[in-house]
């Protein structure tokens, strides 16, 4: 019999990031009075089309979200019929990538969000939305940068590579 | 060998009828043919006299104006749980059953050098398996291990629960079959804090990502560090009651839930008291927001508080901070200069500056108002006044793959609406969506979210 050398502990800080390509913005601009209303009016059409959502933002005078890039026709239709009924503006960024950074509790973690954003700010990269997780933090950013980004955050990390298509 | 690892909590040890339940307990897994295994926690909660608390506190009493060095910290917190392991394996003893009482570093938990948060790096199971050959019942104090030079650690937060299941991937090569038990005192994890949901339903199984992700959210189950564990090494985790004969919850792979398991919601939790800040930038200056942002987040990660709920508007952001730290923050961050391409343009403003408010008086953004002032139209300096909401808690709705579904974000807040309850900001995990909400509306909210879906009895 000998010792177990296997580890039983995840590493601490950031163990990995990965991009996803193919991810589209959605922002919509409501008016501030019926805002909460509006929101949900467009979050549950979305829904009863059957069209997943994610990165969800309640911005004090509208809302914003992600799509799959295979969505975003449906999405686009779905916003131009309610924008018809509510007439609010809205702006959709598309070929966008999703930069993943991955801790096993990011939220005991300090500093992790001044490096990404380090990083980000020296290669003159310019992060269009965040999000995160207990074990992660998100950054959608233009999709022709997002290998670049990662590959920077890795190195300055010092993990290695993953990558999925949206 | 069948190998069961029973660990007890601080609540299972610390009354002598507690700890004849436990031992209850450990007998009828003997009877059942298992060789075991038993993790201790310290006895009792704060203010038991060998609890955790209790022995840091009288560390630190010595002398509040000199920290205690953390390797000493360590050494003292690991007697609460050494004094629960020896007293539990008397008190099998004393019921005619074979024990042997081991530290962690005595089972052969090694870890690194991290005091007060180490981390398990191997377990030499040699001595472990000897005395279980012996048919003895192996009693490990929970939360500790031992540097490789003999220093003694403790595992931070969740740390019996950690041991027992380290000690679970480290004895399955040498057994037949292995399981581990947490004891606790609720009768196994609950779909919501039963003190705020009366009628929380106990779950029968749950996958191990669900209840990590319950865990880190805020669910006072089996702690995340202990699940993943089990995880990597697929082994069967139990969540019990020390004070009922009840089933508990199965804890396991999501591949072994069936498909109806998997497309449910799992929980509602509540955690966190939470401060929620907003920087509204002048309009017309978004190309700057980044670089504020970056100056902010330096100052945060320069006293290491961590944020969280990050968002970007076209001409503002925001992030969450624990409360505690709010104070800190406001030292920080109010009369904070940012500037931005100062000295680049050959005639006036020659570049601009940010000026953050964010102190309750903001006396420091005041002063440094009242000097950048004198700069005339030498430098255009804008001010960045932050809204702080202070009293914010997370509710977060552990939705597994049911979260995928279109819908679910609607649904919390088309039901938080209903409820009268404001809707700060949301995040989203690959198993949860979370909302921040007001700290006195939590109970509202996660009641509201636990009927709607259908989540009670």
């Amino acid at each position: 019999m000998s010792a177990e050398t296997v580890h039983f502990e995840k590493e601490r800080g950031v163990t990995e990031v990965e991009v996803t390509h193919g991810i589209v913005h959605i922002l919509v601009r409501l008016v501030p009075e019926d805002c909460n209303a509006q929101r949900l009016a467009i979050l549950q059409r979305f829904a009863e089309q059957n069209v997943p959502v994610f990165l969800v933002k309640l911005l004090p005078e509208g809302i914003s979200f992600a799509l799959r890039e295979g969505q975003v026709e449906t999405g686009t239709d779905l916003l131009t019929t309610v924008q018809a009924e509510m007439g609010f503006e809205y702006q959709i960024n598309r070929n966008l990538g999703l930069v993943t950074t991955r801790a096993g509790a990011m939220r005991d973690l300090s500093g992790i969000m001044a490096t990404i954003y380090e990083v980000m700010v020296t290669e003159g990269i310019l992060v269009q939305q965040t999000g995160d997780a207990y074990n992660a933090v998100h950054c959608l950013l233009a999709g022709e940068q997002a290998n670049h980004a990662a590959a920077m955050l890795r190195q300055r990390f010092a993990v290695g590579q993953s990558e999925k298509r949206g | 060998m069948r190998i069961l690892v029973q660990k007890f909590g601080g609540t299972s040890v610390d009354t002598e009828e507690h700890r004849s339940q436990a031992a209850a307990k450990v007998i009828r897994a003997l009877q059942a043919g298992w060789r075991v295994v038993v993790v201790v926690s310290a006895i009792g909660r704060a203010g038991a006299p060998y609890a955790t608390d209790t022995l840091v506190g009288t560390l630190r009493g010595v002398d509040p104006t000199v920290p205690p060095a953390p390797r000493e910290m360590d050494l003292m917190m690991a007697c609460g749980e050494i004094i629960s392991t020896v007293v539990m394996a008397q008190t099998l003893r004393a019921r005619g059953i074979e024990t042997i009482a081991l530290t962690g570093g005595q089972a052969g938990i090694a870890t690194d050098y991290e005091f007060g948060n180490a981390r398990i790096l191997s377990i030499d199971p040699v001595y472990i398996v000897r005395q279980l050959e012996l048919e003895k019942v192996v009693l490990v104090a929970g939360f500790q291990g031992v540097t490789q030079y003999g220093a003694i650690t403790t595992l931070g937060r969740g740390g019996s629960d950690t041991t027992a299941s380290a000690l679970g991937a480290a004895l399955k090569p040498h057994a037949e079959e292995i399981a581990v038990e947490i004891y606790t005192d609720v009768d196994g994890v609950k779909t919501a804090d039963p003190r705020m949901v009366a009628d929380a339903i106990t779950l029968d199984s749950a996958s191990y990502e669900e209840v990590a992700e319950m865990a880190h959210l805020g669910a006072k189950v089996v702690h995340p560090r202990a699940a993943e564990i089990a995880n990597q090494y697929g082994i069967p985790l139990w969540v019990k009651s020390t004070f009922s004969e009840a089933e508990g919850t199965r804890i396991t792979g999501d591949t072994e839930l069936s498909d109806t398991l998997r497309l449910r919601v799992t929980g509602v939790t509540h955690t966190g008291k939470i401060a929620y800040i907003r920087f509204p930038l002048p309009s017309g200056n978004t190309g700057d927001r980044q670089q504020i942002e970056l100056a902010v987040y330096k100052m945060l990660q320069k006293e290491q508080i961590p944020l969280y709920l990050n968002s970007i508007e076209p001409s503002a952001f925001s992030f969450a901070v624990a409360r505690e730290h709010l104070p800190r923050l406001r030292e920080l961050l109010d009369g904070l200069v940012v500037p931005m391409e100062v000295g680049k343009r050959r005639h006036p403003p020659y570049g601009r500056l940010y000026l953050l408010g964010m102190g309750t008086d903001r006396v420091a953004y005041h002063a440094q108002k009242t000097m950048l002032d004198t700069l005339g139209e030498m430098v255009a300096v804008h001010s960045v006044e932050a809204e702080v909401t202070e009293n914010c808690t997370v509710v977060s709705v552990i939705a597994g793959r049911f979260k995928g579904v279109p819908g679910v974000m609607a649904r919390i807040l088309e039901t938080l609406a209903t409820e009268g309850v404001p809707v700060y900001q949301t995040a989203d995990s690959e198993l949860s969506i979370s909302v921040l909400v007001p700290e006195s509306d939590a109970p509202k909210a996660v009641r509201a979210l636990h009927e709607v879906f259908g989540l009670v009895n």
